[in-house]
């Protein structure tokens, strides 16, 4: 297991009080796998993704255990921090246009994150393995010259993808790395990220609202909601077989391809305000199964099959 | 409906001090190179094609948002292009548009009930305020925000995105247009608010008698609401035709490209991808000859030199010279 977080909770402090983002949760990833991570703006999927690099305002309040190779990352001081940031856990952001520097060129910004890592490296040192991981995303080498904003959005994201992997992290997090760009685009880069991580054998955490760009890549799916993860299962097994009602919904909502198909299901309501979640399940307001305990008591996790699900059409069957 | 006919909007390229010294030629990008299309009344015409394709650029000149370089727009026979400015304004009445960003296209100042309003005292469209007001009211409800009373007076600042975009859809409506561009209407959303709002858009449609110029990129959601379709390119319409048929059969390799393209959430269903090399070229130097040349795989010698003409073909119309 190369990562792990367990009961982890990662709360904003805000005036009305604290911001519950991440509530309990729990995910692992080994070596070599892609964990998607789904679900609607707003449920904590990119909270969680920053959390694990604790580049969160300084308020935020964590506790539970997030592990890196057995290393514990919660406590330990920011120095040390520094060290893990880019080199164990790289980050692919959804918006490459404000996480590149646009003033400087791409071969700074290279020897800079270099640099960080390995102090004694030369800038010619430095230039060799840029233009070495250039050419792996598919940009010629004497490109490194210019600024970020002389290339497109898709370069851009290139760019970023070639700069994460030149420290060959442990894992990688990308964050919607695909959601600002063309269908196209899009589809350039994912068959991208899906040659680089069968090469570099990248873990990989992929954070989405997209269950169809997760499909084609993620070996195993969770979904969040309102802070929890309430189903984790494989990517077939989601699929076909989604136990969670929250996630048979989400999969009926998304367009699909079959033309003849033309009824439009959407979930009703939003979901709710983390401030103030419900104090049960937290889907329970929208869940068309809703039994009087989901609206009492939060469900536990349980396995059915080889899914783990949060919700207590389950329990009961367990119980 | 509505009729366009052989339509361009070329953008001049600024140039520097140096260059107008130089007497280098002016450029131009040609972000709509003569397009013809037209919308029947009660029909959904989806233009789809990547960033930089020209459909936003058509969306607004339909509307004369933009003047437009050359070319005819027809709206039920009356020509738009040849409309004065008041003229203009009061005819603006008939066509709406719905745009991509609501943040964007609502003023953080006013409050949200204030700019349905507006409208309606632009066009002079009910006497008294309270009377306006009453009618705002009604369509909120109808957008599906109640109750209405707890959303007209706060400021967009205090919505979410979906219900942001509710309020430009009902800003847009309570004209009662009779026609109204999408311009990307849904696309900053969540999948679940998407679906929530195209349904709103279908059941509205339906109930305003409304014709719609649907612009996406996405071409997943235009099933749901379009009878017809038109494929951009670099300012120009390569397919255009019966959505179902286009659809069901791409012939044009950039449509093939764009259908294949769409995430496929059914992991064992992985498609076989015809994805493209490259991304669109820079419009102010376009390729010779057809412009998806250096980026189509099946691509000839006559297409590096000799432009294709939209040629009637199978049902619809193509430009390509494979066909």
């Amino acid at each position: 297991m190369i990562f792990e977080a367990k009961d982890l909770k990662i709360y904003y402090k805000t005036k009305k009080g604290f911001v519950k983002a991440v509530d309990n949760i729990s995910l692992s990833v080994e070596k070599g796998q892609t964990v998607g991570l789904v679900g609607e703006s707003g449920c904590g999927k990119s909270t969680f993704g920053q959390g694990i690099l604790r580049i969160l305002p300084p308020s935020t309040f964590y506790s539970g255990s997030l592990k890196i190779e057995n290393q514990e990352l919660l406590g330990i001081p920011e120095s040390s921090m520094r060290k893990i940031r880019g080199k164990k856990i790289g980050m692919i952001f959804q918006d490459p246009m404000t996480s590149l520097n646009p003033v400087m060129r791409i071969e700074k910004l290279f020897y800079e994150t270099l640099r960080t890592h390995e102090p004694e490296i030369t800038e010619e040192e430095a230039r060799k393995r840029t233009a070495k991981v250039l050419e792996k995303v598919g940009i010629e080498p004497e490109r490194m010259r210019e600024y970020s904003f002389q290339f497109s959005g898709g370069m851009r994201q290139r760019v970023m993808i070639a700069l994460t992997l030149v420290l060959n992290p442990l894992l990688v997090i990308a964050d919607e790395p695909t959601t600002s760009l063309d269908v196209i685009v899009q589809a350039q880069i994912m068959n991208l990220l899906n040659e680089l991580r069968k090469e570099y054998d990248m873990s990989m955490i992929l954070i989405t609202h997209d269950l169809g760009v997760v499909a084609e890549m993620a070996d195993k799916i969770c979904v969040m909601y309102a802070g929890h993860i309430v189903e984790e299962a494989l990517s077939e097994d989601l699929y076909y077989r989604p136990k969670h009602p929250y996630t048979e919904l989400l999969l009926k909502s998304i367009p699909n391809t079959n033309i003849n198909d033309l009824e439009l299901k959407y979930i009703p309501g939003s979901p709710p305000d983390l401030l103030n979640p419900p104090i049960g399940c937290r889907f329970a307001p929208r869940c068309p199964y809703k039994k009087e305990i989901c609206e009492k008591k939060v469900p536990p996790t349980v396995k059915v099959d080889k899914t783990k699900v949060k919700c207590w059409l389950y329990s009961e069957v367990e119980q | 409906m509505i009729r366009v006919n052989n339509l361009k909007k070329y953008f001049p390229v600024k140039r520097t001090v140096g260059e107008v010294l130089l007497r280098v030629p002016q450029r131009f990008v040609k972000a709509v190179d003569g397009i013809d299309f037209t919308i029947s009344k009660g029909e959904t015409f989806g233009l789809v094609g990547e960033s930089g394709s020209g459909k936003t650029t058509t969306g607004r000149l339909i509307l004369r948002l933009v003047e437009p370089t050359s070319g005819k727009i027809f709206f039920e026979d009356i020509e738009i292009t040849k409309l004065s400015k008041e003229e203009l304004r009061k005819f603006r009445k008939n066509m709406q548009i719905i745009f991509q960003d609501p943040m964007a296209a609502l003023n953080p100042y006013m409050k949200v009930g204030e700019a349905i309003k507006h409208g309606l005292e632009i066009h002079n469209i009910g006497d008294i305020n309270k009377e306006r007001k009453n009618m705002v009211m009604k369509m909120l409800e109808r957008v599906n925000l109640s109750p209405p009373e707890d959303f007209y007076y706060r400021y967009p600042h205090e919505l979410s995105g979906g219900q942001k975009q509710r309020i430009v859809i009902a800003r847009a409506l309570i004209l009662k247009p009779k026609f109204v561009v999408a311009d990307e209407a849904i696309a900053m959303l969540d999948v679940s608010v998407r679906s929530q709002l195209l349904k709103l858009l279908i059941d509205l449609k339906n109930e305003f008698d409304l014709t719609f110029l649907f612009i996406t990129h996405d071409l997943a959601t235009t099933k749901y609401i379009c009878n017809k379709i038109g494929v951009m390119y670099l300012g120009k319409i390569v397919e255009i035709g019966n959505f179902k048929e286009i659809y069901n059969e791409p012939l044009h390799p950039y449509t093939k490209a764009l259908i294949s393209a769409v995430p496929e959430p059914d992991p064992k269903k992985k498609k076989e991808k015809l994805i493209p090399e490259g991304e669109v070229p820079n419009p102010i130097n376009p390729p010779s000859g057809c412009k998806f040349h250096p980026r189509c795989p099946y691509a000839m010698d006559v297409c590096k030199v000799e432009e294709p003409s939209l040629k009637e073909f199978k049902n619809r119309k193509i430009a390509c010279h494979l066909y």
